[in-house]
C-alpha cells in the first residue's frame, strides 16, 4: 500500500454509540481506516453492522442520541469534530460530499432538479454568475449522461437510475476529495445498477476523487472497489486490497460466509451455505469476538476477548483461528 | 412425460390507472402463455414493473385475468370466486416479500399458525398440535416448544420467512408462489430460506413458483426460468441456459449485469422511464423495443411471437427469428 501518501481521510480508534433505554450501544467499536486519493474503498456489512452509523460519524451529521465517545476523524489532517459548525458547512460538499440510497429522499420534491443544483452553488460559490451556474450544470449531467432539459423537472418525474445519476452530479458538482456513498445502488433494478456501478467507476478515473462505497453485498463491492473492509457488530474483522481479497483463501471466518451464500452463475454451483444464527443486538454483544456464536471454528480464547485486527503485510484479519480455518476446512 | 400442473394461455391482466386528470389502461401482464409442470421450480425473473408480481397473484388468484385462460389440473380457474376461490386457496399458496409485514405481531407462533391448519385437516391427518410440531420440524424451526410460544419480533428475518412458508404448508397445497422471499433478508441468511424451499420440493413434491428480480438466486433454485419484461415474457429456458445460452437481447443485457461482465451498451442519454410507457394497452410491438440495440421496423408494429431454439427454450424477439429463418434457408 501507499503508506508514504496522506490520506484524505483517516479514521482512528473511533466508536460511536447511541444512548437507548438499554444503556450504551456501541455501533461502531475501535475502527480505524485511511482513505487515500484516488482509491475506491468497500465497506460490506449486513443490516446492523454499523456502516450506516459510521458514514454520519464520518460525515458529523450523527443523530442527536448518538455521540463519538473516543477517536478522532481526520479530514486532511484536521479533526472533524473539533471544528466548528460553521467551518463544518463549508467543507461538507464542498470537500466531502455523500450520495445516500435513496435519491428519492436526497431530492427535494418541490424544487426542481436546476434549482436544487443552483443551491449548493449559491451556498458554496456565491461569486458564481447565473451563467457559469449554467454551464457548469449542463458540464455535469454531461458527466452522468443525463440530458439537459431534465433540469426542468422534479425527482418524482424521474426514474430511479437518472435520479440516482443526478444524486451523484450533485456529489460531484463541487469537485470533493471525497465521496461517500452509501448503498447507492441498492433500491435499483440488476440493469440499472451495473449501468450506476460502470458510471461510477468512469468518472471516478476522470476526476480522481475517493470513494468510500458501502454496500450489504459483497459481489458489488468486490467489483468496484480497490480495497475492501468487512464489517460485523461495529468492529471492522477483515481489510485487504481487492487483489489480495480474490486471490487469498485465508478469510475471517464472517468472510468466509458471506462468500459462501453467493451464487455463481457462470460455474458450476457448489451448494450455498448460510451463516447460521443472526446478527447480534448492539445492546447485548457477546463477550468475546462478536461472531462466536454463529463461527464454525469457535474456540475457547474466541470467548474471552475481542481479536485484535492484524496482519502480515496488506491484509488485516481480527480472528484468532484464521490460519487454521483452511486445513479444518479441508479436514471436515 | 411430466405431468403440466398449470397450464396458462394467452392471460391478460389489465389495472386502470390514473395521474391527476390523464386515465389510461395499462397490461402488467399481456399475452402470456407457458405451463408448469407438476414437480418443478420455475422462476420468473424481471426487473420492477415487468409483471412479474402481478402475474403471480394471477396465478394465486388475487387479480383476475381480463382475457386468457388458466388451467390448474386441467380445471379452468381463470375467474373463481366465492367458494372456488377459498378451495384455490387449498391448493395454490403464496408467500411475500415482506417478512416484517406479513405476521401477525400481536400472535405467538403457535396462534397464527394452529388456525389454518385447523381449518384446512384432512380428516384423516394427526391432530393439529402434532400437524404443527411436524412442519416446525421439517422448516428447521427448532427446539420446537420454544419457537412456538415465540412472536414474530423474537425471531430473524430467516426465521419468520419459514413460519411465513409453514403458513402456507397448512393446508397442504401443490402450487407455492414464492414472491422476492429472500430480497428483504440479509445476504448471509439467504441460503436458508432458498435450501428451505428446495428441500420442500423434495419432500413434498410441491411445485414452486420463484418470482425475483435477482437472477443469481433463480439460477441456483430453478429448473426453468422466464423472463419478463413489459408485461411479456420475453424468454423462457433451463434456469443456467438463461445464463449461458440467452438469445433475447433483454436477457443477455441482464446476465451481463449480473455478472458484472463487460460495460453494457450505453445509450448516449438517460430519457425517460420506458417501462411504463410499454405498459400502456395503446403500445404496439416489442415491449423492449425503446431500448433494443437490434431493433427493427417491425418491432414497433408487432409483439413478437416465440421462436423455438433449443430443447425447453423459447424466445420472442423478431430478430432471433429472423436469424433462425436464414440458418433453415441455407
Amino acid at each position: 500500500m501507499r503508506r508514504d501518501e496522506v490520506p484524505i481521510l483517516s479514521v482512528d480508534h473511533a466508536t460511536v454509540a447511541y444512548a437507548t433505554r438499554e444503556g450504551m450501544a456501541k455501533a461502531v467499536d475501535d475502527v480505524t481506516l485511511s482513505i487515500f486519493p484516488g482509491s475506491i474503498v468497500g465497506l460490506v456489512g449486513e443490516s446492523g453492522s454499523g456502516k450506516s452509523t459510521l458514514a454520519a460519524a464520518l460525515m458529523c451529521l450523527l443523530p442527536s442520541n448518538a455521540s463519538l465517545l473516543s477517536g478522532h476523524v481526520l479530514l486532511n489532517g484536521k479533526d472533524l469534530y473539533q471544528m466548528s459548525e460553521q467551518h463544518l458547512r463549508r467543507i461538507r460538499w464542498a470537500q466531502m460530499s455523500m450520495v445516500f440510497q435513496s435519491a428519492m429522499a436526497t431530492l427535494n420534491p418541490v424544487l426542481t432538479v436546476g434549482q436544487q443544483f443552483r443551491e449548493i452553488f449559491r451556498i458554496h460559490e456565491p461569486r458564481m454568475t447565473r451563467e457559469d451556474q449554467q454551464r457548469r450544470m449542463e458540464e455535469l449531467l454531461g458527466t452522468v449522461r443525463i440530458h439537459t432539459q431534465h433540469l426542468r423537472n422534479y425527482s418524482h418525474e424521474l426514474s430511479g437510475g437518472m435520479r440516482q445519476r443526478i444524486a451523484l452530479a450533485m456529489a460531484i458538482a463541487l469537485d470533493p476529495e471525497l465521496v461517500i456513498m452509501d448503498e447507492p445502488t441498492t433500491a435499483l433494478d440488476a440493469v440499472v445498477q451495473h449501468e450506476i456501478l460502470e458510471e461510477i467507476r468512469r468518472i471516478q478515473q476522470i476526476k480522481r476523487f475517493a470513494v468510500l462505497f458501502i454496500s450489504h453485498d459483497l459481489r458489488l463491492v468486490r467489483y468496484i472497489s480497490s480495497e475492501i473492509l468487512v464489517m460485523y457488530a461495529g468492529k471492522i474483522v477483515e481489510s485487504a486490497p481487492i487483489d489480495v481479497f480474490t486471490e487469498t483463501t485465508r478469510h475471517h471466518p464472517y468472510t468466509r460466509g458471506l462468500l459462501d451464500s453467493i451464487p455463481q452463475l457462470r460455474d458450476e454451483q457448489p451448494a450455498l451455505h448460510s451463516i447460521p444464527g443472526s446478527t447480534p443486538g448492539l445492546t447485548d454483544l457477546p463477550v468475546g469476538c462478536a461472531f462466536h456464536p454463529r463461527c464454525p471454528y469457535v474456540q475457547p480464547p474466541c470467548l474471552e476477548a475481542p481479536p485484535p485486527l492484524e496482519g502480515m503485510e496488506s491484509q488485516l484479519v481480527a480472528c484468532y483461528e484464521v490460519d487454521n480455518i483452511e486445513g479444518r476446512r479441508a479436514h471436515a | 412425460m411430466p405431468e403440466v400442473l398449470v397450464e396458462a394461455r394467452d392471460l391478460v391482466v389489465r389495472f386502470r390507472q390514473s395521474a391527476g386528470l390523464k386515465k389510461s389502461i395499462i397490461r402488467p401482464v399481456n399475452a402470456v402463455s407457458f405451463t408448469i409442470d407438476r414437480g418443478e421450480i420455475l422462476g420468473i425473473v424481471g426487473e420492477s414493473g415487468s409483471g412479474k408480481t402481478t402475474l403471480g397473484r394471477t396465478l394465486v388468484g388475487m387479480v383476475q385475468a381480463a382475457r386468457g385462460s388458466l388451467q390448474l389440473e386441467g380445471r379452468d380457474v381463470t375467474r373463481l370466486r366465492g367458494k372456488g376461490l377459498s378451495q384455490h386457496w387449498s391448493q395454490v399458496q403464496m408467500i411475500f416479500q415482506d417478512v416484517y409485514n406479513s405476521l401477525n405481531p400481536v400472535y405467538t407462533i403457535e396462534q397464527q399458525l394452529l388456525f389454518p391448519i385447523q381449518r384446512h385437516r384432512s380428516p384423516e391427518a394427526l391432530d393439529a398440535d402434532q400437524e404443527l410440531d411436524r412442519l416446525l420440524r421439517m422448516t428447521g424451526l427448532t427446539p420446537v416448544g420454544t419457537v412456538r410460544q415465540k412472536r414474530p419480533h423474537e425471531l430473524s428475518g430467516g426465521q419468520r420467512q419459514r413460519v411465513a412458508a409453514v403458513r402456507a404448508l397448512a393446508c397442504r397445497p401443490e402450487l407455492l408462489i414464492a414472491d422476492e422471499p429472500v430480497s428483504m433478508l440479509d445476504v448471509s441468511l439467504r441460503a436458508e430460506v432458498l435450501q428451505l424451499l428446495l428441500k420442500l420440493r423434495e419432500e413434498l413434491g410441491l411445485t414452486l413458483v420463484y418470482i425475483t428480480h435477482d437472477l443469481p438466486t433463480a439460477v441456483y433454485i430453478c429448473d426453468r426460468i422466464l423472463v419478463m419484461y413489459g408485461g411479456r415474457i420475453v424468454e423462457i429456458s433451463g434456469a443456467r441456459d438463461v445464463v449461458n445460452k440467452a438469445e433475447h437481447p433483454y436477457t443477455q443485457r441482464l446476465a451481463a449485469s449480473a455478472t458484472f461482465e463487460s460495460a453494457p451498451a450505453a445509450s448516449a442519454s438517460y430519457g425517460g422511464d420506458h417501462m411504463k410507457s410499454v405498459l400502456l394497452e395503446s403500445h404496439r410491438g416489442c415491449p423492449y423495443v425503446l431500448q433494443c440495440p437490434l431493433s427493427m421496423d417491425i418491432c414497433r408494429k408487432e409483439a413478437p411471437v416465440f421462436t423455438h431454439v433449443g430443447p425447453n427454450h423459447d424466445v420472442a424477439c423478431h430478430a432471433v427469428a429472423n436469424a433462425r429463418q436464414e440458418e433453415q434457408a441455407l
